[in-house]
């Protein structure tokens, strides 16, 4: 075996056998999951409702608001002055008092709480108050139901592109998970290669391997090495999301179907309660919804040309974790302390950083002159490209961006093993980046 | 027999200091070759460039007559003064490990680390990881990994250090039997009576210039300042008596029922005249020279070339 690939084998080997990477393949896609369930289960289950205890001076609404998931209304003080109510109400958590001044337009509504009740609330009270205002508006002049439907309009934007419909939100989705997961994994990786040479560094054992081999085939080694067992992980992660995302979309699925579950969600969605004789009018309809949206998302999901995406994310992945690890490598080897390495730390993470910080700008205008030239220059193209990609690219944009990352991956390499191999034997004293220049320089 | 190393005028500079000044010196094969010199002198430097870990700025090392390449690297062992070990590694694991990164192949590596292991008795810390080893079982780890490999030149920095000393025996013992077997060795250490006791040729290096090169013995007689060893039987004063006015007595000191005077023979005078001059007043069991001990000669030599201390 050659010595590259020995350096390889250990390195892969001995972070595969430690129980933390079992426990980060395993836990990774489960919190993942788990958060998704949760934040579904959360949101699927909710009966926590506020009070809301009504005062009302107009004497129109008392009894007509109705109580949902979000909203419980009590009627019992409607007819007592607004100061002693709140007076009553002053100390109590989730109650809040809802005043309707005298007025015919019914304006100046007031929500007194002794805490912030939240969007939710506040907006189901608004919708209801609006509905209920709005029909008796209409009856007052004499529309009936079937007049309010045929006006109503309900327009939706189909967005084609190269003959092929696509939806933006899903495309934003799409790369905003791409950027992110590659964001990710160049920091945990890259941050590994540099802990792995400061502890061959700090444990002295670096002078015994660089006398058999060449500093340099050791730095690659290690982050060929450390790049595999991202992979590897990565690929532990995709099959067991996969699976993890299939059984609790699966449940949620046999959940929505029950009524009861589906009268709440709408109920939930709209802020309007579902009587009881329409429940499995209401289940039926979210059945419907579902089946429409699977028809969309698999519409969505033909419409990405999985082939770019797939080999656009391995490519950045690849390249920018090669990128980045060779300078977190440079960084390791010119310190002796964990703590020193910030200094070094913070212009080589800059364009990571900054690449995170303008990507809603990217994707909200993929086509933007910023957006460009953040997926073209390569310390920023790993992830300024992948949040572009799903929007559709100019090829010669995508071809000029990897070439030139490429070309840079050369660069660092080049310039991170001249550095490694001065900084491995250097201890005892703080580097400045004058002197990192002149590593660059010895013989 | 040839050179296995020859260092012609190596120069070696780093940004705020000049580590190797025109250094230049040969190791014969099959001897023990002492590298000696203070600490910052510049003796790590030149290993490292023994090493092809760096490079020197001008100059060239030959290694049996070629110019030393990548090659050489598999008839080198190399102990570094500052060695360490994966910490969280198994014993047996590492050791075959770094026997493969020095072109071994992995049943040849496997059997003769076995053989080592029981050699020094830590075959049972074999599947132990490095961290639950004692300083010492991890130097004789290193020192196997460093010899393992048969390598034809070995360079110790500092063998001895942190050894108890029966295992400084233990490797002393083996440094003379891989001498035997012909293979060459330098020695760097601070630890001059295992200089006089191992060494055949030194260098001295200080302030980044070899100051100081030759055989051992040689080096010992060149610098020797005629002061001998005398013990008689007979009184004190007799003696001084005797000597008064003619050669400087140094020291008198009782051993048993005798008494041993340490005394400098002046320019133009010999031997001889000394015992002639002993003779009437005292009977002279024992007579030898004194030879200056290498720590004398390193003591010596770096004053000398350290004007401003």
């Amino acid at each position: 075996m050659s010595k590259i690939a020995l350096i390889i084998q250990r390195e892969y080997v001995t972070r595969v056998r430690k129980k933390s990477f079992l426990i980060i393949s395993i836990l990774g896609p489960l919190l993942f999951g788990g958060i998704f369930f949760g934040v579904g289960l959360i949101s699927t289950t909710k009966n926590e409702n506020q009070r809301v205890v009504v005062v009302d001076e107009t004497k129109t609404l008392c009894g007509i608001l109705e109580s949902n998931a979000t909203v419980h209304y009590d009627y019992g003080y409607c007819n007592i002055d607004v100061a002693s109510v709140k007076k009553i109400f002053a100390d109590s958590a989730h109650v809040s008092v809802l005043y309707i001044p005298p007025s015919e337009q019914v304006i100046q509504v007031q929500l007194f709480s002794k805490d912030d009740p939240g969007d939710d609330v506040v907006s189901a009270i608004e919708y209801q108050l609006n509905n209920t205002m709005e029909r008796a508006k209409m009856k007052a002049e004499n529309l009936d139901q079937s007049t309010i439907d045929k006006v109503k309009s309900n327009i939706k934007v189909k967005d084609i592109v190269n003959n092929k419909v696509t939806n933006t939100d899903y495309n934003a989705g799409l790369g905003y998970a791409c950027s992110l997961l590659i964001y990710m994994f160049i920091f945990l990786y890259s941050v590994q290669v540099m802990r792995g040479v400061m502890e061959e560094k700090i444990n002295r054992i670096v002078e015994v391997i660089i006398s058999s081999v060449r500093p340099f085939q050791l730095m690659m080694g290690k982050v060929i090495g450390v790049g595999l067992v991202g992979l590897t992980q990565f690929l532990i992660w995709i099959i067991l999301g996969f699976g993890v995302y299939h059984t609790s979309s699966a449940y949620f699925q046999s959940q929505e179907i029950n009524p009861k579950n589906a009268a709440i969600t709408q109920t939930y969605k709209t802020g309007m309660p579902v009587q009881n004789d329409n429940l499995n009018a209401a289940g039926k309809i979210q059945k419907k919804d579902l089946s429409g949206a699977f028809d969309s998302l698999d519409n969505m999901l033909r419409s990405t040309d999985w082939i770019l995406v797939i080999g656009g994310f391995l490519f950045y992945f690849l390249g920018g974790y090669v990128l980045y690890s060779a300078l977190f490598a440079a960084v390791g080897s010119a310190v002796d302390q964990e703590t020193e390495t910030q200094q070094f730390m913070l212009p080589v993470t800059a364009p990571l950083i900054l690449s995170i910080v303008v990507m809603g700008s990217i994707i909200t205008n993929p086509h933007s002159s910023l957006a460009v030239w953040f997926s073209i220059i390569p310390f920023t193209s790993p992830i300024a490209m992948m949040a572009r990609i799903p929007f559709g690219i100019p090829m010669w944009q995508l071809g000029l961006s990897m070439v030139l990352l490429i070309a840079s991956i050369f660069g660092t390499v080049w310039l991170a093993g001249r550095i490694y191999r001065v900084g491995l034997l250097m201890y005892g004293k703080k580097v400045t980046y004058k002197e990192l220049g002149k590593w660059l320089f010895y013989k | 027999m040839g050179n296995i190393i020859t260092a012609k005028n190596i120069v070696k500079r780093y940004s705020k200091h000049v580590a190797l000044n025109d250094v230049s010196f040969t190791v014969p094969q099959g001897t023990i070759y002492g590298l000696l010199g203070p600490n910052g002198a510049g003796k790590t430097s030149m290993i490292r460039i023994i090493n092809q870990i760096t490079a020197p700025d001008s100059g060239e090392v030959l290694f049996n007559d070629e110019k030393i390449s990548p090659q050489h690297t598999k008839q080198i062992g190399y102990l570094p003064e500052e060695r360490g070990l994966y910490k969280k590694m198994k014993v047996g694991e590492q050791s075959l490990y770094l026997a493969q990164l020095k072109g071994m192949d992995k049943a040849d590596a496997l059997a003769k680390l076995k053989k080592w292991f029981i050699k020094f008795d830590i075959a049972s810390w074999w599947d132990k990881k490095v961290e639950d080893l004692s300083k010492g079982m991890q130097q004789k780890v290193q020192f196997i990994v460093t010899v393992l490999h048969e390598p034809k030149l070995l360079i110790l920095d500092e063998p001895f250090s942190g050894f108890d000393p029966i295992n400084v025996e233990i490797i002393k013992g083996e440094l003379l039997r891989l001498k035997k077997e012909g293979v060459t060795i330098i020695l760097s250490t601070h630890n001059m009576a295992s200089v006089e006791e191992l060494c055949d040729n030194i260098t001295l290096i200080n302030q980044s210039k070899a100051v100081l090169e030759g055989k051992v013995n040689e080096l010992r007689h060149n610098f020797k300042l005629h002061v001998w060893e005398v013990k008689f039987q007979g009184t004190e004063d007799a003696v001084k008596n005797a000597l008064h006015g003619k050669f400087e007595l140094l020291g008198l000191s009782p051993e048993n029922n005798l008494t041993v005077a340490k005394i400098k023979i002046p320019e133009g005078q010999n031997s001889n005249d000394l015992i002639k001059t002993l003779l009437p007043s005292s009977t002279i069991i024992g007579f030898s020279e004194i030879l200056p001990s290498m720590s004398e000669i390193f003591i010596s030599a770096v004053t000398k070339t350290n004007p401003t201390k």
